[in-house]
């Protein structure tokens, strides 16, 4: 059987149970799952928590999911909403050092790097896990699988606009602490 | 083309590139499913229980909701033992971390997590002081000991400085407790 995400008849052996069918479905997603929510949280042991997080909502929810919805958006939706959940835990759970860590860590960086006086080329992953949660999640869904604005307006639940102009914005940042990055001749695609 | 786009022509491939999927590691699936232990066959059967997943899952939602009475308190490795947390640090990221063995009794502590590549956090109490500690690896051209940068960060003090091919940041909430916070690796007799 070719595997793919909108595949019914997994999808529908997955809703009665069939654990061989939830290993497979767990096969052809971990990555994209995993993924995401690594490049959101900017961790690998908080990456760990999302994932496991959608994978279980997964199960106990897709005997919710309905034939005639596409599977592939549902589950976006699902780790799209257990990247906020842990940025909302997060918040929540660090009430005296809030922000502290990630203070201390920048603190830590420029300190010591500067001392070094070594050029630090500032990860893609590092600057994209610092932007705001919501620009951080078009942005992923965009460049990391390649989703057209409307399919992002649909998973976020926003609309086509909203996307655009957070794209815009976190754009704008990108641009800026990345532009040692740039090449000439780089090339866009429509 | 939508108007971000237009105008981001060589920052497209730049993020394309940089956001790559990765490969999922092993243990999500160790942690989602419980295959049966079978030593003898190279990759376990997997199974698992629907009841199992699901209780998982309302387990993992009470302990985030029991561990938020304890500010910081998602950690990789929790421990008040000293030489425990050390030695899960180095096991974790090849740091060896100089915490004072067995703690001084002032020093209560907490835990540790990995936060970034290479560096690690650990969090300990001295004297009912919060203190938080980042390490990471330096190169060898930074000055042993000699360097210390203090500064103001919102509301806490901090103060880095690099030893044996390591670099420490200490954070404490009120300046005069910085002291205290070095009874986490030193005697009070050399602080």
């Amino acid at each position: 059987m070719v595997l793919n995400e909108n595949d019914r008849e997994l999808i529908e052996a997955c809703q009665r149970g069939d654990p061989e069918a939830f290993a497979l479905l767990f096969d052809a997603n971990s990555d994209k799952i995993y993924s995401i929510a690594l490049r959101y949280a900017g961790d690998e042991a908080a990456a760990m928590d999302i994932a496991q997080d959608t994978f279980l909502k997964l199960l106990s929810h897709i005997g919710q999911f309905r034939s005639d919805a596409k599977f592939d958006t549902w589950l976006y939706r699902l780790v799209v909403n257990s990247c906020l959940d842990h940025q909302r835990r997060k918040r929540k759970l660090r009430p005296l050092l809030d922000g502290l860590l990630d203070a201390v860590c920048t603190v830590h960086e420029t300190v010591l790097h500067e001392l070094l006086r070594q050029e630090r080329k500032e990860a893609v992953h590092d600057v994209v896990a610092k932007l705001p949660p919501e620009q951080r999640i078009v942005v992923i869904l965009r460049y990391m699988e390649d989703l057209s604005y409307e399919h992002i307006a649909d998973i976020v639940g926003c609309s086509i606009g909203t996307v655009s102009s957070r794209l815009n914005r976190a754009h704008k940042v990108l641009e800026r602490r990345l532009s040692h990055l740039r090449r000439q001749g780089g090339t866009g695609r429509a | 083309m939508p108007k971000s786009d237009r105008d981001n022509t060589w920052l497209q491939p730049v993020l394309r590139q940089g956001l790559k999927r990765v490969t999922a590691p092993g243990e999500l699936w160790n942690r989602i499913a419980m295959p049966p232990v079978d030593d003898r066959r190279a990759q376990p059967k997997r199974t698992f229980t629907w009841m199992l997943a699901c209780a998982s899952a309302a387990a993992a939602s009470v302990l985030a909701l029991a561990w938020g009475h304890y500010p910081g308190a998602r950690f990789d490795f929790r421990s008040n033992n000293a030489s425990e947390v050390r030695s899960w640090i180095h096991d974790r990221t090849g740091l060896d971390i100089p915490l004072a063995t067995p703690s001084h009794p002032k020093v209560e502590m907490i835990g540790a997590s990995v936060v970034q590549t290479g560096a690690v956090e650990i969090r300990y109490r001295a004297e009912n002081q919060e203190v938080l500690l980042v390490v990471s690896r330096a190169g060898a051209a930074l000055p042993e000991h000699e360097h210390l940068d203090m500064r103001e960060i919102r509301y806490a003090t901090s103060i880095s400085w690099a030893a044996g091919r390591q670099a420490y940041t200490v954070s404490v909430q009120r300046a005069g407790d910085l002291r205290l916070a070095c009874l986490g690796c030193h005697s009070e007799s050399t602080i």
